[in-house]
């Protein structure tokens, strides 16, 4: 399979994964952007989450949205307002699901990888990505990257 | 009791078991093992909810904690983004009555304590 092929791939089960975590935990539909990535990412630098991947996958998976974006996806996952305090854990927590729902759907060895816990990262860490999909939920936009500098798969 | 370092996963699994419709007096929260610990020499629960991943305690080590402590019986059912994970077995070897995989629905937690709750 070639590179391009490869991320063409990994962009469709990450579709899948966005699309799974949104309708069984939020009830919502969550499509890939209409808008380029170039438009959309710029304001959604606010938050971003990082899972790094070990084992057969070597990379990491990164959430960004902005602020007001995570509380409005917080305030539909609890059914009533969200405080400030909730919007680097719902960006965290999208980020653990999204990473592990991608990896889940990759063949072995890749799908037994490991995923490190959340981290909170800043844009000055911001990674080059093999993957970057821009999504619309219910009004509120995130962007997924990923960046897989080696993975084991069958 | 719900035990996860993540308080809106936390505030998740709670709405969650609400629309089970599932008769609750209470639902007390832990944000790691170690304070999970501290609940149950305190309080009485009939059902916990764990994170696998936590920082100070994770929940193989709470499980373990907890039987150490004469709880063993005590139903606790792993809450993982990964179900892949080789902490989930051994969760599931130390004692886990089963695991729920998010993303999960309100009808999934729903089947994994009504099934509890038929066993025990």
């Amino acid at each position: 399979m070639s590179t391009t092929d490869a991320h063409e791939r990994w962009a469709v089960l990450m579709d899948e994964t966005v699309a799974e975590t949104f309708t069984a935990m939020l009830g919502l539909g969550c499509i890939p952007s209409q808008t380029s990535d170039a438009q959309t990412d710029a304001p959604l630098r606010k938050i971003s989450a990082r899972i790094e991947f070990s084992g057969a996958i070597k990379g990491a998976c990164d959430v960004a949205m902005s602020n007001a974006d995570a509380l409005k996806i917080a305030a539909i996952f609890l059914a009533g307002a969200a405080d400030d305090a909730m919007a680097a854990d719902t960006v965290g927590e999208l980020c653990n699901v999204l990473a592990g729902g991608w990896k889940r759907r990759l063949n072995p060895p890749a799908s037994g990888a490991g995923l490190s816990v959340p981290a909170i990262v800043h844009d000055k860490d911001e990674m080059p990505s093999a993957v970057r999909q821009a999504y619309d939920c219910d009004g509120a936009q995130l962007v997924v990257r990923l960046n897989v500098q080696q993975m084991q798969e069958e | 009791m719900i035990i996860d370092d993540s308080a809106l996963m936390r505030r998740i699994v709670a709405k969650a078991l609400r629309e089970t419709g599932i008769e609750m007096n209470e639902v007390l929260e832990a944000g790691n093992g170690a304070e999970g610990i501290a609940v149950l020499r305190d309080k009485t629960t009939d059902l916990i909810f764990c994170d696998v991943h936590m920082p100070a305690m994770d929940g193989v080590s709470f499980l373990r904690q907890r039987s150490a402590l004469g709880f063993a019986t005590m139903p606790v059912i792993m809450v993982t983004a990964d179900a892949g994970d080789p902490m989930v077995a051994e969760a599931l070897a130390s004692g886990a009555s089963g695991f729920i995989a998010k993303p999960f629905s309100s009808q999934e937690v729903r089947e994994q304590v009504l099934a509890l709750m038929e066993h025990a």
